[in-house]
């Protein structure tokens, strides 16, 4: 467990709407949450829940019609909301990237590993023998066989372990501080995905990156955070150490998803379920957006509860927030 | 005794790839393979992307014609006639990973699950919309559903309507590929349990493929591992996630990335890739990436032979090699 130091990027009530015919989608609802130097923090949530519009938030890189429409996102002090495209552009990469979902559309399919990697140096002005001596660096980094030939392949030629591990060196490639991966193991199988993983603890302690792990997958939350924030239909829930978040969690919908999670090591008759459906964006009932599905609902409910939190953990839950004040 | 319900001898599946700028040979996709399925079983066949297991899934399905050997069901080879394909086709069904490309967005789903029925022959439109309504119900969708188009349902819901299209024609045995892959966590447990629930009611049997370990852990009562092309281990799924005894097996089940598991920090680092399907290893095609591997390895293949009361392809287990196991 990394001792939390300084914030490094602290996110304070980030709002982003996106427009669409049938009104204001709120895709993030009032996030606050801060990541502290050389930890990784998960982001984990179930599709729709808006774990993915907030990193696009965090870095600027907004989808057609959405906007952010409050809060801020401070990087080292620096506060990134409303800075201009061309400011923006400025930071990104050279303080915090990005590694995309899926390598197969991240990488553009025409042009070689060699060129996209050049392409990124060339900001920082490094071109030529010296550009390639860096990529040639920046891949053996990534633990990619034969770097100087790889330079050379298109991306098609290498499997999808490997194209991750290029999606990660051109991410390295600029020095960033902060790094902030999107699913970035769900499209490749088990045993390369835990060798990725792996590979990005690695990278954290020598480069001291700080990442947001994006994922629906509480097993990689298990193995790869050290604390967790939980989103629900835009908010965040729960956050915590991971640990304690999955061994003793106060959310009910955080309880409910890692019943609901199958474990490799141990067989059940029947698995948890969580009976209905997250709410629509642009639809989302007043009060608790989990009280619909919610088994411990109570009166309050009704009323939208905050993250509040004691110690190192947080909960936005009017119930497990008195059984806490009880204890 | 009950008889058989599926027996798959020696099935190969060889595809001759060309590039258009030279190159290419023969991809065995799936070389032959042997297993059965007993009416009530549900039978799984796991591995990494590329081992074969969707091809598999194909041949089952008779979607795709085998380069060789022979399926047999229910002691009739199939194939043999028009008339008999016909029977197989309606008793064997197939449900894909991804309900939002499985189902026509432009017919209303009564219509879907009504047309396997139209292709069995024999029903009246009365008795087909009874049937529509009667599996639906099954499913734990509304019979008057019906009507609806696929957009207008959840993701899961979507998956119910696909297995109530299987379910339509009365089959025995479905063909499962990736069935709750692309589900959402809170999803997942409702199908595995409704999945659960339908094959004692009904009786079916299930040919689950898979890469999701843990899924398959609380589905199967059988287990085949496949590692490109070939069944590696195979045997009762509660003893080989207990005691998996093929290398490979071990390696794959030591990557599972589990809520319940704490981070390993070390761990075996297995960087190595999967190889190319167009130049298989020589002898045991897992021997590259094996850490027992001995000098017989490379240059023999080993056939799948008992031991430790199941099926395992490995020369560890053919003369006394236990002391390098227990290593």
């Amino acid at each position: 467990m990394t001792v939390p130091g300084e914030a490094l990027l602290q996110v304070t009530d980030l709002r982003m709407h996106i427009h669409t015919r049938r009104g204001a989608v709120k895709a993030v609802d009032g996030v606050s949450f801060a990541l502290y130097e050389g930890e990784t923090l998960g982001i984990v949530g179930e599709s729709g829940s808006g774990k993915s519009m907030l990193c696009l938030s965090v870095i600027g890189l907004l989808p057609h019609g959405a906007r952010v429409v409050d809060g801020s996102v401070t990087l080292s002090g620096r506060e990134l909301t409303g800075l201009s495209a061309r400011e923006l552009r400025d930071v990104r990469g050279s303080q915090i990237a990005f590694i995309p979902q899926d390598p197969n559309t991240s990488l553009d399919p025409v042009f070689t590993v060699g060129s996209q990697l050049r392409e990124t140096l060339a900001l920082d002005g490094l071109r030529s023998k010296g550009a390639t001596e860096r990529a040639t660096e920046l891949l053996k980094s990534v633990r990619i066989a034969a770097p100087a030939e790889r330079l050379r392949s298109i991306p098609y030629e290498l499997s999808g372990g490997t194209k991750q591990r290029v999606a990660g060196a051109i991410a390295l490639a600029r020095s960033p501080r902060v790094l902030i991966a999107d699913e970035p193991t769900t499209a490749l199988d088990v045993t390369t995905q835990a060798a990725y993983l792996r590979l990005l603890r690695d990278l954290q302690r020598s480069h001291g990156l700080s990442i947001m792990l994006v994922t629906h997958d509480l097993g990689v939350v298990a193995s790869a955070c050290d604390r967790v924030a939980v989103m629900y239909a835009g908010r965040i829930v729960e956050t915590g150490p991971v640990r304690d978040v999955l061994e003793r969690p106060q959310h009910p919908y955080t309880r409910a998803l890692v019943a609901a999670t199958p474990s490799i090591d141990e067989r059940l008759d029947r698995l948890a379920v969580i009976e209905g459906q997250p709410p629509a964006l642009h639809d989302v009932p007043p009060g608790c957006p989990f009280a619909p599905r919610c088994d411990e609902r109570v009166e309050r409910c009704g009323e939208l509860p905050l993250l509040v939190g004691s110690g190192d953990r947080a909960v936005a839950c009017w119930v497990a927030q008195a059984a806490g004040a009880e204890r | 005794m009950t008889a058989t319900l599926l027996a798959a001898k020696d099935l190969t599946r060889h595809y001759q790839v060309r590039h258009a700028w030279g190159g290419g040979g023969l991809v065995r996709a799936v070389d032959g393979l042997s297993f059965e399925i007993q009416p009530g079983e549900t039978y799984a066949l796991v591995g990494e992307s590329g081992c074969g297991k969707s091809t598999t899934a194909r041949l089952c399905l008779m979607l795709e014609r085998p380069t060789s050997g022979t399926l047999t069901f229910d002691g009739e080879p199939v194939g043999s006639d028009r008339r008999a394909l016909r029977a197989f086709r309606s008793a064997v069904q197939p449900v894909f990973q991804n309900p939002y490309a499985s189902l026509n967005p432009r017919m209303r789903v009564g219509a879907t699950i009504a047309e396997p029925l139209i292709a069995q022959g024999g029903w009246t439109r009365a008795e087909r919309a009874d049937r529509v309504a009667e599996v639906l119900e099954q499913v734990g969708i509304p019979a008057a559903s019906a009507t609806l188009f696929p957009h207008e349902f959840s993701g899961g819901q979507r998956q119910r309507v696909a297995l109530a299209r299987a379910l339509a024609s009365r089959p025995r045995l479905l063909i499962l590929d990736e069935p709750v892959s692309a589900l959402d966590m809170s999803i997942r447990g409702s199908i595995i349990n409704l999945l659960k629930h339908l094959k004692e009611t009904e009786g079916l049997s299930y040919l689950m493929i898979s890469h999701d370990l843990a899924t398959v852990r609380h589905l199967s009562d059988r287990i085949g591992v496949m590692y490109l092309g070939r069944l590696v281990e195979e045997g009762d799924s509660e003893a080989v996630f207990a005691s998996p005894q093929h290398p490979y097996t071990q390696m794959l089940l030591d990557a599972v990335l589990d809520l319940k598991r704490p981070p390993s920090e070390d761990g075996e680092a297995d960087d190595a890739e999967v190889p190319s399907p167009l130049d298989l290893p020589s002898g045991c095609s897992f021997h590259p990436r094996c850490r027992f591997a001995m000098a017989e390895c490379p240059t023999e293949t080993p056939a799948l032979g008992p031991a430790n009361g199941r099926q395992v392809a490995c020369h560890l287990y053919r003369g006394d090699r236990s002391e390098l196991l227990a290593q």
